[in-house]
């Protein structure tokens, strides 16, 4: 979907009494929600194609996702580092090697957080903040979706 | 006091004695012979008979940046070949603000070369191929999606274009002989930069041209080389690398204009996951499914109980039929 587009659709929302609009085209969704001050906000949706997850059926996966959403409601404040993509997200650059980070610890901006991997492809997440970690929202391991907030840096 | 000369006297082949070698190189005959058991603990299996002296079991081509560049249509930014490096894609990590986009960095021998999450990558020296490519972006991690993939294209269409047949991918970055699935390169891409700006893309290419005995056996799972795949010995080894830069530096090119999209027919007809029975295996658990190719980000298209699913990560291995 192109920038034109959503901006049609953003004046689409704009002109209509509507709080909420979902497109889906294919395997893109945009979602679209007006914001209480009467703007008009771009949600979360993956600018990416929509992931769909390898375990999106049912069964196996949703256990593992869940810690960090239930985290969400008492995330500390501060700056959240998301995640740029989907994947698979690694606290160390080997296995069984330190963290990269821990809780507590002051980072500077430009030093690597984590990592996340997808198709093979390792992506060095980077704070963008001078700061202390205040909390990692994220396990080792763990799947990640576009914008899922990984770390918060007070 | 770095082996390379020593292995350079022995490339022809031809035996020489460590008298003769001592001579030619200025050293003691106590010297060669440290420097031969240090080649041979990299793996290097040089042999000794007594009367003959030191030999390998086949001629073998060091690398030269200058023929290599020789065989390259792309200038690469720049050409840089070492004798040992901790591995090539370390160096292009740390020298990432200093090297120019395109820049191409080969080693003889990697001490602490990397594969996939660390895992160690066998790397004697004067045999394969450990290359590592830097290459710039501009537009986010976003439009990267699916490069490893591109990159084990443009590994096979260099080796096509040197007559080797059979060769085929598995997802996402697995170059792996077609019909014993053995595994012959191993591609490596690391990502660093802006989500949503400049990034900078280390690209590591492990490639197989002549694996002794002993590392693979020490690989821990089906490996192949080039020089049991063709009826005639590797081409020259400065001229195969000369023609994957080539391709590679191609391939980049085509990949940073169009993406991934513009490599989708050149994967499918190489896929080696398409209608097999797979298992995938990430932290959330494990499912098996029937591949169904790629889609045009790269990600693996699987059929799941009949349903479509779109996967970014995991570990994937094929059942045996």
């Amino acid at each position: 979907m192109d920038l034109r587009k959503i901006k049609k659709l953003i004046d689409l929302l704009e002109e209509s009494n509507l709080s909420e609009l979902e497109i889906k085209e294919g395997e893109e969704v945009v979602r679209l929600s007006r914001v209480p001050a009467g703007g008009v906000a771009v949600a979360a949706a993956p600018v990416a194609p929509a992931p769909v997850a390898p375990a999106a059926a049912p069964t196996a996966a949703q256990p593992a996702a869940a810690p960090a959403e239930a985290a969400a409601s008492d995330v500390p404040a501060g700056h959240q580092v998301k995640a740029p993509m989907v994947g698979t997200f690694y606290a160390a650059s080997t296995p069984g090697a330190d963290p990269f980070v821990k809780v507590g610890q002051k980072v500077k901006a430009g030093e690597t957080l984590g990592i996340i991997e997808a198709m093979k492809m390792f992506n060095q997440i980077e704070a963008d903040n001078d700061g202390t970690v205040v909390a990692i929202l994220v396990e080792n391991g763990q799947p990640v979706e576009f914008d899922e907030p990984m770390f918060v840096i007070a | 006091m770095q082996p390379r000369d020593l292995l350079a006297a022995l490339a022809a082949g031809a035996p020489l004695s460590g008298a003769e070698l001592a001579r030619q190189l200025g050293l003691t005959r106590a010297a060669v012979w440290k420097q031969v058991e240090q080649l041979r603990e990299q793996g290097l299996p040089i042999k000794a008979r007594r009367g003959a002296g030191y030999r390998l079991p086949w001629p073998v081509q060091l690398l030269d940046a200058r023929l290599i560049r020789k065989h390259c249509a792309i200038e690469p930014g720049a050409l840089e070949v070492h004798w040992s490096l901790d591995s090539t894609s370390s160096e292009c990590q740390r020298r990432a603000s200093g090297l120019a986009d395109g820049s191409v960095i080969l080693a003889e021998t990697q001490h602490a070369g990397r594969g996939r999450r660390g895992r160690h990558w066998l790397s004697p020296p004067g045999l394969n191929m450990y290359l590592s490519c830097l290459k710039r972006f501009d537009r986010g991690f976003a439009a990267l999606s699916g490069l490893s993939l591109a990159v084990g294209v443009a590994l096979v269409r260099a080796l096509e274009a040197h007559g080797y047949a059979g060769i085929g991918l598995k997802w996402p970055n697995d170059v792996l002989v077609r019909d014993s699935g053995a595994k012959l390169a191993g591609i490596l891409v690391e990502l660093s930069g802006e989500y949503q700006g400049p990034s900078a893309a280390v690209i590591g290419i492990g490639l197989n041209l002549r694996l002794p005995e002993v590392l693979r056996a020490q690989a821990g799972q089906a490996v192949a080389d080039l020089a049991e795949l063709g009826s005639e010995p590797p081409p020259d080894r400065n001229l195969l690398i000369g023609s994957v830069i080539d391709h590679l530096l191609k391939a980049l090119k085509t990949f940073d204009a169009h993406g991934f999209e513009a490599f989708l027919d050149d994967y499918a007809a190489r896929d080696l996951l398409r209608s097999r029975v797979l298992r995938l295996s990430d932290a959330r658990g494990q499912f098996e499914a029937i591949g169904d190719g790629v889609d045009a980000r790269g990600a693996l298209r699987v059929l799941r109980a009949g349903e479509p699913v779109l996967v970014d990560s995991a570990d994937v291995t094929v059942r045996a039929s």
